[in-house]
């Protein structure tokens, strides 16, 4: 079948199965290596996008279900400044997540401060906790989420903005 | 072919490739009686292991791993056969048609093995352990068992093999290029130069490439030498994670001979580590299971009796320690439980009998260096250890049932471990490690080794070093990429041997460029190779001399709080004490610690199967502390030494919190829960 979606504010057709999963339509059909693709369980969230502003695995994500949506990866994702701000803060945090889990964290932080601009240690844990990898180095990234809440609460419109 | 220099293995692609697919045994172990399969489409191609051009087997020291199972499997999830394809659906499809009879026989367990799954024992007498058994004024004994541990797999192991004109190009997140360039040389049947490996990027490895990524690669290599495409081959997370190695099981058999005042004056351990199918690394993992089962104590007398023991699952690895953690983790929690048994505190029992300065390791070995005072005190200190513990002693007596909710069912424990660096030194090659380092005529520096960083702090660490003995600038020192085609053999990587015996290799070649650097042309060159010592080398049969070159230490005390209703244990606190000599990268250093301890406490907790990275809502409270010695000196590794301390001092807490006796990994709700129904 022919799916036609919005992929990082284009419009994309792909000629693919309807119970292909997403993950593998952007990884090895698209070209889009960013996401990542990891346990095929939805536990890792190595594989997360943002599918019409909600962030979710997209490995569990059949390719009918985009019929129409609008996705944003995280090549997409980097050309906001709100990417720019999280990229920022992991500098200052010093925080270096191994690369598998890096779209993850990214969007997951995007998303978390989206419904919580000033969240506490505990909400960070638990608004993170959908990605999952061994990498993670809980202190630095607790600072970088902290940067990023602190320097958006400065600035006079808050967030950076400016979604592709 | 375009590498991205950070991409994942999964990540590249190339025109016209091909994916590869491992059919696998379904049964533990027995004979494969046939295998029948349908019409197969002109697109896909069929392996079989007859076919191979060159020896079918990795080998490893002096182990050798068959690739494929031929007749016999030897353990479920061993490769049959290949197959490779240009669409995976359809490959998937055709490999569930595949029809692969067997005949089935009893899995060899570990458990109760037979005398033919010996792969090697050994036995140490230091002293006369008998004698003070007959005159001990209190014997204790122990059983410690250990789970395996899986590695947590972020990125999927796999391989891309390209032949290009004479060469074949391999590229895969390997801890060792050249074994794997070695192996697939030996597979195809080619001359090694022929064969070029760049290591692609990967999560923290935490040793779990070290050689299974050379099968991987063996395999893709055949597929690609077959039809003459270029094949990746990546393992799926479920298949990676049941047929990757993992830390080996490990059964400790304790008998400690007491004076009267609480202090050992013998042991007597028995013990057996279970090494998979084929004892790939068993020596290494024998030898550092019975040096840390003797533990950080000092003794006078010791029976020490190891056992290698095969059963029918995938071949067990080095995983973090090498046996230290296993060997650990008996000999601290059969020491907080003489602690118990002779009613001292633990920190007042381990501070007694810790090693001294000129004393011997518990277990006849010369301590590369000692524990610095005030280890375990300043973990006490930090933790609030002996008030913690005093009060919760007060709780635990008062209790009568662990399902009482009068008072909240809290413990703590300590323990003290070490880890050494140095320790492999046996190699397939002349030079065991080499490094080359070289000043250009414009100033620029060049540090050539294969060992690889994919966390970056090893790379950090050896151009800092180098930036402060030749005076240059970090941005004009350049690491090559771990490429065969470039850099020399650097041997296995782990973080600590990177740290510790490539980043020796790196100041020294660095300080020779200093002295020649005036008097001699640009460019110098300088090649390092590790020179094993001359002085008190080590005697595995009788256990005397110096088993590392370096040691690094640590004290943790681990704080738990145990559900009354769910049985399910939380971490209240850990607070680590690290001295590793000089610390390069305090930042890079505390992230190696803290990402050792959450993997520690998921190798104490979770039960064996479940393949998941723990939430970041389960990651308890840390706090580290390194005892600096300065700016100068030696460096030792850190990576391993929260799997060394930490499970003992988890199980010394839970026991403490439930009245219970723990001597085993994993504590899961379901344990506590029958430990705690016995009367």
């Amino acid at each position: 079948m022919n799916v036609t979606f919005t992929l990082n504010g284009k419009s994309v057709t792909v000629n693919t199965e309807p119970d292909q999963r997403l993950v593998h339509i952007l990884r090895e059909e698209l070209k889009l290596v960013g996401t990542k693709s990891g346990c095929y369980r939805g536990d890792c969230g190595s594989c997360s996008v943002l599918l019409g502003g909600e962030m979710v695995p997209s490995c569990l994500v059949p390719a009918f279900a985009v019929r129409g949506a609008e996705v944003v990866t995280i090549e997409g994702f980097t050309r906001t400044r709100d990417y720019a701000d999280i990229v920022h803060a992991f500098e200052e945090a010093e925080y270096t997540p191994c690369g598998h889990c890096f779209a993850g964290r990214v969007l997951a932080i995007h998303s978390l401060l989206l419904r919580l601009p000033s969240p506490s240690e505990r909400e960070i844990l638990a608004g993170l906790s959908g990605v999952r990898c061994q990498c993670a180095d809980v202190s630095s990234l607790l600072r970088a989420v902290n940067v990023v809440a602190y320097s958006r609460a400065r600035k006079p419109h808050g967030r950076g903005g400016g979604h592709p | 072919m375009a590498l991205q220099e950070d991409s994942f293995v999964g990540d590249l692609a190339v025109e016209g490739m091909l994916h590869g697919f491992v059919m696998r045994a379904a049964v533990d172990r027995g004979e494969i009686l046939s295998i029948s399969y349908p019409k197969v489409p002109r697109e896909i191609t069929l392996l079989f292991p007859e076919e191979i051009p060159g020896e079918p087997a990795l080998s490893l020291f002096s182990q050798r791993l068959p690739l494929f199972a031929g007749r016999a499997v030897t353990f479920r999830g061993e490769p049959i056969m290949l197959l490779c394809g240009p669409d995976e659906r359809r490959l998937a499809e055709l490999a569930a048609q595949i029809e692969i009879r067997y005949r089935a026989e009893s899995p060899f367990s570990f458990a109760r093995p037979l005398e033919i799954q010996i792969a090697e024992q050994r036995e140490v007498l230091i002293g006369a352990p008998d004698r003070a058994f007959d005159d001990a004024f209190q014997i204790v004994e122990g059983e410690y068992t250990t789970c395996p541990q899986e590695y947590l797999v972020s990125d999927p192991p796999g391989a891309l093999v390209v032949f290009e004109d004479e060469r074949v190009v391999v590229s895969c997140p390997t801890q060792w290029p050249y074994h794997v360039r070695n192996v697939v040389a030996t597979v195809l049947g080619l001359p090694r130069k022929q064969v070029e490996v760049r290591v692609t990027r990967m999560s923290p490895p935490r040793d779990s490439r070290i050689w299974f990524t050379s099968v991987v690669a063996a395999q893709c290599a055949l597929l690609a030498w077959k039809t003459r495409r270029p094949v990746r081959l990546l393992l799926g997370c479920e298949e990676a994670s049941s047929v990757q190695p993992r830390r080996a099981p490990s059964r400790i058999l304790f008998r400690s001979a007491l004076d009267r005042d609480g202090n050992p004056t013998a042991h007597d351990i028995d013990l057996a580590i279970d090494c998979g199918a084929v004892p790939l690394l068993g020596e290494e993992l024998l030898e550092r299971a019975l040096l840390a089962a003797a533990g950080p104590y000092q003794s006078t007398a010791y029976r020490l009796r190891g056992r290698l023991v095969t059963t029918s699952v995938p071949p067990m690895d080095a995983f973090q320690g090498l046996g230290l953690a296993q060997g650990f983790f008996a000999a601290e929690t059969h020491a907080s439980r003489i602690a118990e048994l002779t009613q001292t505190d633990p920190f007042t029992w381990k501070e007694r009998n810790l090693v001294k300065r000129n004393g011997l390791l518990a277990g006849g070995a010369i301590p590369a260096n000692y524990p610095p005072t005030g280890l375990l005190a300043r973990t006490v200190e930090l933790s609030d250890f002996t008030r913690k513990y005093a009060a919760y002693e007060m709780l635990k007596k008062r209790r009568e049932t662990i399902r009482d909710q009068g008072s909240p069912l809290r413990g703590i424990g300590l323990a003290v471990a070490y880890q050494g660096a140095g320790f492999i030194t046996r190699s397939d090659e002349p030079d065991p490690a080499t490094v080359v380092v070289r000043l250009e005529a414009n100033g620029s520096l060049y540090i050539m080794t294969s060992g690889v960083s994919p966390s970056g702090e090893a790379r950090s660490a050896w151009s800092e070093n180098a930036a402060r003995i030749l005076g240059i600038e970090l941005k004009r020192i350049f690491v090559s990429e771990p490429d065969t085609s470039v850099v020399p053999n650097s041997g296995p990587s782990t973080l600590s041997r990177n740290i510790t015996i490539i980043g020796d290799l790196v100041e020294r070649a660095c300080e020779t460029i200093v002295r020649k650097r005036f008097r001699a042309a640009l460019p110098i060159e300088v090649k390092k190779s590790l020179k094993l010592p001359r002085a008190n080398r080590w005697n595995p049969e009788e256990h005397t001399g110096l088993p590392f070159d370096r040691l690094s230490w640590a004290a943790a005390a681990v704080e738990t709080e145990v559900d009354p209703v769910t049985l399910e244990t939380s971490v209240r606190g850990i607070w680590t004490t690290v001295s590793c000599g000089r610390v390069m990268i305090e930042s890079a250093a505390r992230r190696v610690v803290e990402n050792g301890i959450v993997h520690a406490l998921w190798w104490c907790s979770s039960s064996h199967g479940s393949q998941r990275s723990p939430a970041l809502l389960e990651f308890p409270p840390i706090a580290i502390e390194f005892l600096s010695a300065g700016q100068k000196g030696w460096v030792g590794g850190i990576e391993e030494l929260a799997a060394c301390v930490v499970p003992s001092a988890y199980v010394s807490a839970v026991a403490q919190a439930t009245s219970r006796y723990f001597d085993t990994l994993p504590i899961t709700p379901e344990l506590i829960h029958r430990y705690a129904e016995e009367p």
